[in-house]
């Protein structure tokens, strides 16, 4: 997580500062307004010109329910957790099916899950790049958004059980399974077992 | 500020959103608790319930454990706290999976720990008769669970009032009945002159009722003999 919240520490005081104070809960906003928008605009695919209006749906429901956050637990998994559940109710509502994540985002997953003794190029890369992106919308969509918490938000088990509201156990086994699915044909050499 | 920051407090300050208050967010939090603590203990309940109705059936029906035949100990089991067990553990996972912190376990680690919980806790109470007295007060007040629970041992095993119950051992050829009752004791019964309300043979109905009185030590004659069920 700390890549994402490189001061190391987490939302807590800021959330018992906005429950005093609803000018303080901008400072939470500011905070969490990049790192959930790249998220979101993950979730939401090529929906992704709504992501501001998910966000800010997400950040009123989380306001509403501040005093729903357990302060012994981390905060990012929390509102991770809400602005997921809204992104999942907005592709619901639109109909939408799986959304493609884009290329860079498969290019930085590929790197992640990539077995380091492959050989690569730039181009084969780039194709390999784009064959897990297909791969990706062929999985389970559970499998999906274990893989895309872990390789691209850089989660562990622990706060993905959060976000997600599964048990670690569930989360371990989902992310062997997801990328046991990875595993087709073309990307069978790159994505290690 | 930025974009999204000025949208987000513009909203909450234009429907003038607030928190939602912290005893409500307590008040749905403990609504799940409660429902699985109270599962638990229904739970733990069911369980005293069901070993003293296992007890109390080998206790006075001189059954054997280790020749059990599997009929037998279902019949010994009430009906209503077997299917009642699975439910209150099934209640339990969903009061616990709707904790703030119940979703980090698994559905199997859930259903076990509160089964292996109403257990413990079944074993207690048993321990302090709690399952009998649960199930006097039913088997009195309830009829249903009364036709399926109630054995009416202790009715017919009061001889000097004409109600002799037990299994029927051994018959010989003028019509003298060896029967061993609910307590163990062993009977001669004339059933010669008896009205015989059976579907089987005396020796393979297993255990009978029978009306009639007592003629001497451990002597009883009887008028009808009934099965016993």
């Amino acid at each position: 997580m700390n890549r994402r919240d490189p001061s190391g520490s987490d939302g807590g005081p800021l959330v018992k500062a906005a429950l005093q104070d609803r000018q303080a809960y901008g400072a939470l906003v500011r905070r969490y307004e990049l790192q959930l928008g790249r998220y979101v605009r993950r979730l939401l695919g090529r929906y992704g010109q709504m992501t501001e209006d998910v966000l800010q749906n997400g950040f009123i429901q989380a306001y509403l329910n501040l005093n729903d956050y357990d302060p012994c637990r981390p905060f990012s998994p929390w509102i991770y957790r809400i602005m997921h559940n809204e992104a999942v109710s907005f592709l619901r509502k639109q109909r939408a099916g799986i959304q493609l994540i884009d290329g860079e985002d498969a290019r930085l997953i590929l790197e992640r899950v990539a077995d380091s003794d492959t050989p690569e190029n730039s181009l084969q890369i780039a194709q390999r790049a784009e064959d897990l992106r297909e791969a990706l919308a062929e999985i389970n969509p559970r499998y999906r958004d274990v893989l895309v918490l872990r390789y691209l938000e850089e989660m562990s088990y622990d706060e993905i059980a959060d976000v997600l509201e599964l048990p670690p156990g569930t989360v371990a086994t989902h992310i062997s399974r997801g990328l046991k699915q990875l595993r087709t044909p073309r990307l069978r050499s790159w994505v290690m077992a | 500020m930025t974009d999204l920051e000025k949208k987000v407090l513009g909203a909450i300050e234009q429907r003038n959103l607030a928190p939602r208050p912290y005893f409500m967010v307590f008040a749905k939090r403990s609504v799940f608790v409660t429902l699985a603590v109270l599962s638990v203990l229904l739970g733990a309940v069911s369980s005293a319930v069901l070993l003293f109705a296992v007890s109390d059936y080998y206790a006075t029906g001189w059954r054997v454990l280790d020749n059990l035949p599997l009929d037998e100990f279902l019949l010994s089991v009430p009906v209503l706290w077997l299917v009642s067990m699975p439910l209150f553990a099934a209640s339990a996972y969903l009061g616990l999976r709707n904790t703030r912190r119940g979703y980090r376990f698994g559905a199997g680690r859930i259903v076990l720990v509160s089964l292996a919980a109403s257990i413990g806790l079944g074993l207690i109470l048993n321990f302090f008769n709690a399952g009998q007295r649960v199930n006097d007060y039913l088997i009195t007040h309830v009829g249903w669970y009364r036709q399926q629970a109630d054995v009416p041992f202790a009715f017919w095993s009061r001889p000097e009032r004409g109600f002799l119950g037990g299994k029927a051992d051994l018959l010989s050829s003028d019509q003298q009945l060896r029967l061993i009752d609910f307590d163990l004791n062993v009977w001669t019964v004339d059933i010669s002159g008896a009205q015989i309300n059976l579907d089987n043979p005396i020796l393979s109905e297993g255990d009978v009722a029978i009306r009639g009185q007592v003629t001497g030590p451990m002597q009883f004659r009887a008028d009808v003999v009934e099965s016993f069920d």
